[in-house]
């Protein structure tokens, strides 16, 4: 980042919740600064529920640790909730309860000395713009508005670490803009926002760093500008082979520029250029096959790239960039679960 | 670029930030439970507890004023049968509490944790640094409180006998102790199954079968070992002898005590059983503890009032034991 290491409020390691045989989370691994609003984007059951889940210390792991602000969330619990606070999906509030007592009661139960109490309370509903609304019942309130609630609620002990999980699902426009101002706001707080989605353009305008999420894993994460970089600079680049697909890969892997490899099974049927035939293919030992990746650089580094694989005698048919676009990468990225290779530069 | 982008796999050891945790000065007694002060708060709020309270003093109020007048218009004096008329207020008063302390408690508490999980409560109430036994005692707190309620609410009508003689403040106290540890047991159950299962219903249900068997229990065995004697006398009847017939010896004073302590346990676990041997018993101005005659020994025996209390704060104990957890699986 700049100059120091980040400070690490959040730090998770190869989580992973396993349900008898079904794999919820698979590996979930990400490193949160003090201050960042870090994005957690993938589609709908990807395992971004469950992983906040056990990152707010309701959901033991089945495997990995996890640390808020120092403390495990598997060995040192309590502590680890004294400096999380955490608004899930979808919750309740209590009907018979008033606003204000609504916070008070959080707060109590936070440890938070009564004589504070009514202040911190009072500086909350300022925060989320209920202060007028401070006598009504909590059941009466918007569903806006209730989110509003629910973000004050979980900021009532000053947390170190905030975990949203979806937090704009289900809001009007309006409620939506609203709430992304709060959270932008606690961002500049210093407070280190973990916030979920499942639409991408919700979090582009908010998120300091994102991470893609999709199968139980965590694709790609970083700040925001490196992974547009990556996944919107980036070119997605396909080559078609008719054979040595491993020896392209390996290849690919050594040079500059070059990452998210992943070979392919099967050509789409495009026919091979350069009046190559099918029985071609199969005499020289390996099936076609596709090779992915993306390539950091310009048309120049692409043409260097296409001499360096010919002039190492790779049976290639085709080398071919592929159309980017945000939305259309993150599908891509979601759908085909591009990682880094482990041997990639 | 993969170094840029950071890849998950690569994250750095975790460092503190954020500073030390906030401390705050513990005040979890269970007084200061923040959530027996909500829960508390929400249940004296709005129409139910008066509600509630309405439909249990209404047929007490109805049955006190009905026998007050009928002992004033009958020509019993102090005395109706042998018995002074005090008591018989007393005891018919005292059992349409019991009756309805157990139609009303297990109801009042099956909510307690299901009604969190099924209005997505829980998780927030989860999150905060509460232990699971402080959620515990916050929602036993709040889940006495209706039934002590009813029962004090009801202690002015139970005093009216004193007026009529034949009841001392022993007796108050004890049908009052019976009364309370009856509530409590019960609530205790209700809170246990609603932190067993997931929906409020199935907690209220099971509650009541629990309930019913605590109450009706201990009737429905001696129905049973009375028709099984019928069938099956030659085999039973050793059994029933020495419960039923004060003739029957047994054969050592080991095995006499053994079967007496088990007949009183058996007792114990029944409120209304164990509230009418308790006024033969304050009759009778007998000891806590006192030898009787029992199956051609001599056996030590406790007070009826004295065990059922013994047996009801053992029970309690073990259903906070089990709710506690209960709600640390769930």
């Amino acid at each position: 980042m700049i100059g120091n290491a980040p400070r690490l409020a959040l730090v998770a390691r190869g989580l992973a919740r396993r349900y008898g045989e079904l794999t919820a989370v698979a590996d979930f691994s990400l490193a949160v600064p003090a201050g960042a609003v870090y994005g957690l984007i993938g589609p709908n059951g990807a395992g971004k529920t469950t992983s906040l889940r056990m990152l707010a210390t309701l959901l033991p792991p089945s495997d990995g640790e996890a640390w808020v602000a120092g403390a495990s969330v598997t060995r040192e619990s309590t502590r680890a909730r004294r400096m999380l606070g955490y608004m899930p999906d979808f919750f309740g509030v209590y009907p018979e309860l008033k606003v204000w007592e609504y916070l008070d009661f959080y707060a109590a139960c936070h440890d938070v000395p009564s004589e504070r109490r009514s202040r911190v309370c009072a500086d909350l509903l300022e925060l989320v713009e209920l202060t007028p609304r401070r006598d009504a019942y909590v059941e009466g309130l918007s569903r806006g508005m209730q989110q509003r609630l629910g973000l004050a609620r979980a900021l009532v002990h000053d947390p170190a670490v905030l975990l949203l999980d979806e937090p704009a699902s289900g809001l009007d426009p309006r409620a939506r803009l609203e709430l992304r101002e709060v959270v932008r706001e606690l961002g500049r707080m210093g407070k280190a926002v973990l916030v979920s989605s499942h639409i991408l353009a919700e979090l582009a305008d908010l998120c300091t760093h994102v991470a893609i999420m999709d199968g139980g894993r965590v694709l790609v994460d970083g700040p925001v500008e490196e992974v547009s970089r990556r996944l919107d600079g980036g070119r997605t680049v396909r080559i078609r082979t008719l054979g040595q697909a491993d020896r392209l890969r390996d290849l690919l892997a050594t040079q500059p520029g070059v990452h998210a490899i992943r070979l392919e099974d099967a050509d789409d049927g495009a026919p091979p250029v350069g009046g190559a035939t099918p029985s071609a293919c199969e005499s020289s030992d390996e099936a076609p096959r596709g090779v992915r990746f993306v390539l950091d650089g310009d048309e120049r580094a692409l043409q260097r790239l296409l001499a360096d694989l010919l002039q190492a005698g790779l049976p290639i048919y085709s080398f071919a960039q592929e159309s980017t676009g945000l939305e259309d990468t993150f599908l891509r990225v979601t759908a085909r679960g591009v990682r880094d290779e482990p041997g990639g530069p | 670029m993969s170094q840029e982008v950071r890849s998950a796999g690569a994250c750095p050891p975790p460092q503190p930030a954020g500073g030390k945790p906030p401390r705050y000065r513990a005040h979890r007694a269970s007084l200061a439970n923040p959530l027996a002060a909500k829960e508390l708060r929400g249940r004296m709020r709005g129409p139910r507890q008066f509600v509630v309270a309405t439909l249990y003093l209404l047929p007490l109020g109805a049955l006190t004023v009905g026998l007050y007048w009928l002992i004033a218009a009958s020509s019993w004096g102090s005395v109706a049968g042998g018995v002074p008329v005090g008591k018989l207020f007393f005891g018919a008063v005292s059992a349409l509490e019991l009756g309805m302390i157990c139609l009303l408690a297990p109801a009042l508490t099956a909510d307690l944790v299901s009604g969190e999980r099924e209005r997505r409560t829980y998780d927030l109430l989860l999150v905060t640094p509460l232990s699971r036994g402080q959620i515990v005692v916050g929602k036993l707190v709040a889940a006495l409180g209706s039934p002590l309620l009813l029962v004090i609410l009801a202690l002015p009508l139970q005093t009216v006998a004193i007026l009529l003689g034949g009841v001392g403040p022993e007796e108050l106290l004890v049908g009052f102790a019976i009364l309370v540890l009856t509530a409590v047991t019960y609530a205790c159950v209700g809170l246990y199954w609603s932190a067993r299962l997931e929906t409020t219903r199935a907690a209220v249900l099971l509650a009541y079968a629990t309930t019913a068997l605590g109450v009706l229990g201990l009737p429905l065995v001696g129905v049973v070992i009375g028709i099984a004697g019928q069938l099956f006398g030659g085999l039973v009847s050793p059994i029933l002898r020495v419960l039923f017939d004060s003739g029957g010896t047994l054969a050592s004073p080991g095995e006499a005590q053994t079967v007496a302590m088990l007949g009183q346990l058996l007792v114990a676990t029944n409120p209304a059983l164990s509230g009418i041997l308790s006024a033969a018993f304050l009759a009778q101005g007998r000891d806590p503890v006192f030898v009787e005659r029992f199956g051609g020994h001599d056996v030590t025996l406790v007070a009826p009032w004295l065990l059922f209390s013994a047996v009801h704060v053992l029970a309690i104990a073990l259903l906070i034991l089990l709710t506690v957890r209960a709600l640390r699986r769930a």
